[in-house]
This record gives structure tokens, sequence and C-alpha cells, in this order.
């Protein structure tokens, strides 16, 4: 009972000296899978205060905020998420931070694919994100570009949507797909596990990550600088690291 | 007298807030929508065809288990062989697997890279990205539902009764056809009620082995979760729709396990 006592003594003086500085409670940042390794290595060396990180699909994470879980900061995969939400009047204006390119990612040592245009023959299978999913509504945006009979060749190759980038990449490393439309960075985040065969610039589309406040949390202020601290240099040279390119000027 | 009294008010406490913890999530899916709206959000083809795959799916593993599964639990319930509790423990050991791990093993032993691609291949079966992949991913974690159901009735059973069948000349697997399967019918049943629900639910080792693509893999659950990022009212509809379903099971193996200690009294 006296160890007990004294333990909870102890656990009440931890509590009330981490209340006293300013920022020390953990900020909650909620991200796309898609961002994984460089906000992970980022977080873990982000001075200011502990930072939480829960990594899911970008729209699964923006109807989360929608239904009112919400984290301190939002990490998107794509621009038009946050964009709506700071429609609704949910998150602040969102900051692009980072931006990506689409590749083809097959599996290290097969030969099967090696060009674009072989996601078209017959008998290849693929996988896709879900439409919902940045990664997923990307690639139809891919195949909205092409001549109908090609795009139509391409999409009864699809044999699966998944619900994020992560689960993407797994298709394709497990052998389960020849091959999926996936970010350069989760090529990157496959530890040569996976291989990049390029999209013609023509087709790509440039996607860009913003981060967003989300509104009504209780640290605006900290949540603002976290997502300051993703256009600094130590940051965005992780992002670089991951595969990502860096915002452009007009961003 | 008050202690007493304390103690009882203090466990109908407890009992309300049982209630209350699982009725309010289950009564919020169920009015998340105006009916009209629900009926519309089920009028989506790929809601139906969710819910079709779902039916199909879980139907073809049901008969798989109930066929596999109840002499499997025959066996463990009457015979005794070196190994026996540790197969028991096995063939049960889906019942508390995590899905996710279940997916990684179905994938790891029936995966184009796992133990047995290269034989799938040579014999032109493909099970991931099928859907007779989704009913391995049910057959997997629903089987145990239904076998530890089964054995337990088969173990219940008056040991005379076995006994009596031999006397009259019977086989072990005439005993099992004519004799025990007909005495603990509604056991049976109930085990295999259970597992129907289990397989309805089933997500993670199906997301993980089959993959989510409509009409082909993307069962009732998958479309919940993919809904969740796009269209929430429809989530909540097909939610709704197996709220309604696993509760008609549930009552199901109730009144089954009723009539089953019925007829064992």
């Amino acid at each position: 009972m006296t160890c007990l006592r004294t333990s909870l003594v102890i656990g009440a003086s931890f509590f009330v000296s981490a209340c006293g500085g300013s920022a020390t409670h953990p900020l909650a940042v909620s991200s796309a899978t898609s961002l994984k390794v460089p906000v992970t290595g980022i977080s873990a060396l982000y001075p200011n205060t502990a930072v939480q990180l829960e990594f899911a699909g970008s729209d699964a994470l923006a109807t989360a905020i929608r239904s009112g879980r919400k984290p301190d900061v939002f990490l998107s995969a794509s621009l038009k998420i946050p964009k709506q939400l700071a429609a609704e009047g949910l998150v602040g204006k969102p900051v692009v931070f980072a931006r990506n390119r689409l590749v083809v990612a097959v599996r290290s040592g097969t030969t099967n694919i090696g060009s674009f245009s072989d996601l078209t023959k017959s008998g290849v299978s693929l996988a896709f994100g879900s439409p919902s999913v940045p990664i997923g509504a990307y690639a139809d945006t891919i195949l909205g570009r092409l001549p109908t009979a090609e795009a139509a060749a391409i999409r009864a190759n699809v044999k699966t949507r998944e619900p994020d980038a992560v689960s993407v990449a797994a298709k394709v490393t497990e052998g389960v797909v020849d091959a999926a439309i996936l970010y350069a960075s989760d090529v990157k985040a496959s530890n040569g596990r996976l291989r990049a065969i390029t999209i013609p610039a023509f087709l790509n589309p440039l996607t860009k990550c913003a981060a967003v406040v989300v509104n009504g949390t209780k640290y605006p202020v900290a949540a603002a600088a976290f997502i300051r601290s993703l256009l600094l240099p130590q940051s965005q040279q992780a992002l670089r690291a991951a595969g990502f390119l860096p915002p452009s000027r007009g961003d | 007298m008050t202690s007493r009294r304390l103690t009882s008010a203090a466990m109908w406490a407890a009992l309300t807030v049982s209630f209350a913890f699982v009725t309010i999530p289950i009564v919020a899916i169920l009015t998340a929508n105006s009916p009209a709206a629900l009926l519309d959000q089920l009028s989506d083809p790929a809601a139906v065809d969710a819910l079709l795959l779902s039916l199909e799916c879980s139907v073809i593993a049901l008969v798989l288990v109930v066929g596999f599964g109840t002499p499997t639990a025959w066996l463990l319930a009457t015979r005794k062989f070196r190994g026996r509790s540790l197969a028991t423990t096995i063939i049960e050991l889906p019942l508390v697997l995590p899905p996710a791990v279940a997916g990684l093993g179905l994938l790891a032993a029936f995966g184009p890279l796992g133990w047995l691609g290269g034989a799938e291949e040579t014999l032109g079966i493909r099970l991931a990205l099928e859907t007779a992949g989704v009913v391995v991913a049910l057959v997997f974690v629903s089987a145990p539902f239904h076998i530890r159901q089964a054995q337990a009735a088969f173990e219940g059973m008056h040991p005379g009764l076995r006994d009596a069948a031999r006397t009259m000349g019977m086989n072990d697997a005439a005993v099992f056809i004519k004799v025990a399967v007909p005495t603990v019918a509604p056991a049976l049943a109930a085990g295999a009620t259970l597992a129907w629900a289990r397989a309805l639910g089933e997500f993670g080792a199906t997301l993980m082995f089959a993959g989510s693509l409509r009409g082909v893999t993307q069962t009732a659950p998958l479309a919940i979760y993919e809904g969740f990022g796009s269209n929430l009212a429809g989530a909540q509809a097909l939610a709704a729709v197996l709220v309604a379903a696993s509760a008609a099971l549930l009552v199901t193996t109730r009144l089954l396990t009723r009539r089953w200690e019925i007829a064992g009294a």
C-alpha cells in the first residue's frame, strides 16, 4: 500500500513538472502512410515537443477528422483532401512541404514489365490504391490521360484496390501482383525490394504533400511551429533522402 | 444488510454499464442514417456486390468448415492418440490469432512466393486476388468456432450411446454418421452458425491475402473500410446490415444451444 502510494506521489510530481513546461505535451500528428519514413525521422529529431504519430490513408484520416477524432496536425499525400477540409472549416490553410513523383513499381529481379506501356499487356496483374486514397486517385488520373483503349486495358489488369500506399507496396513485394502505381518514395522505402519504372512526364500528375493545423486543437502555436519545421533544411533533407522532391516556388 | 444491498446495487450498475457500452455504438450505427437514406445507400450496386460476395464466400466457407471440421472434431473427441492435445490447440489457434497474422501466414503458405506458390502455379490454381482466396481466409479464421463446439458436443455425448451402437455391430464411421451427428445436431448447428458469423465479419486476413476488388474479393467488411475514406453513409448502411445479420446468427446460436441443452438434459 505504502509502495503504491509512493509511486502515485512520484507519478503525480512527474505530471506536475510535465505540465510546468511551456510545450511538453505531445503533439498528435496524423500522417499519410506514404510519408511514414521521413515523418518518423523528422519527428524523432523534433526538438520542441514529443510527437505522437498515427499513419493511415489520407482519406481515412480525413474521415476521422470529419467525425471529430482530431489530431493537432494532419499531413496529407495530396493537396486536394486538406483543401476540401479547409473549405469545410475543419483545418487551417494547407502548407505544401514536399512533392512526389509517381512510378510503376515492380519487384526487384522480375523482368516481365520493362516499361509503362507493358501495363496494358493481358495477363499482367496490378495493384492500385482505392479510388478515394491519394495514391489510387493519382493512378486514376494517369488512366484518364491515356487513350480510352489503353486505359481500359490497364483497368482490366487491376486486381486489387488497397486502402493505402503501404498496402499497395506489400502486394508487389509479396509477389501477389506484377506491378503497382506507387510513389517514387515508396520504392525508395522498400530498401531495394522494389524497382521503379518511369511513368512518362506528360501522364505523371504533380503530387503535393500538404500539412494543416486541425481547427480546434489545444496547441495551435505548437502545431503551426511543427508545420513550419517541415520546411527547414534538415527536414527537407530527410524528405529528399526518402525520395520526395522539395515544394516548388509557386506552392 | 446495507453492505449486501450496496454490493447488489454495484452489480446492477456494472450490468447497466456493460449493456450501455455495447448498445450505444450499435444503436448509433443503426440510427446514423434515416431508413430512406439507408435503403438508398444499399441500392448502390457496389454495396449490393459486396453483400452478395460476402454471402457467397461465407456460405462456401461454411460448407467446407462443416464438411472437414465435423469429422475432425469427432476424431479429436473420441480417439486417444499421441499429440491429440497439441493438434487441438493448433486447430483452435486462429481463434486468438490477430487477423493480420493470419493474413501473413496465408501469404507465406499459399501466396505466389509462399511455400505452395510454385505448386499452385504448376496446377494452375490462383488464390491471392481471387474469390477462392477470400474463401480460404474465411475458412482459416472461422473453422475453429465450429470445431471447438462440435468437439465439446461429441465429448459430452453419453458414452453408453457409442457402446450400444458398437454392440449393434456399427463401425466407427457408422456410429459417427448415424448416431453421433444426429444426437448432437443442434450443437453442431450452433457451432456452424457461430463460424458463419465470424466468416461474415472477416476483414484483415482477407485484405492481406486476397486483396480488395469490387465483385471479386471486396466483401462487405472491406467495402465498409473503403467507404470509411470516401462514403461514410454507405459504410454505415453496410454496417447496419452486418449488425442485423450478426444479431440474427447469434440469436440462432442461442436458440440452438438451448435446444441442445434441453435435449441433453
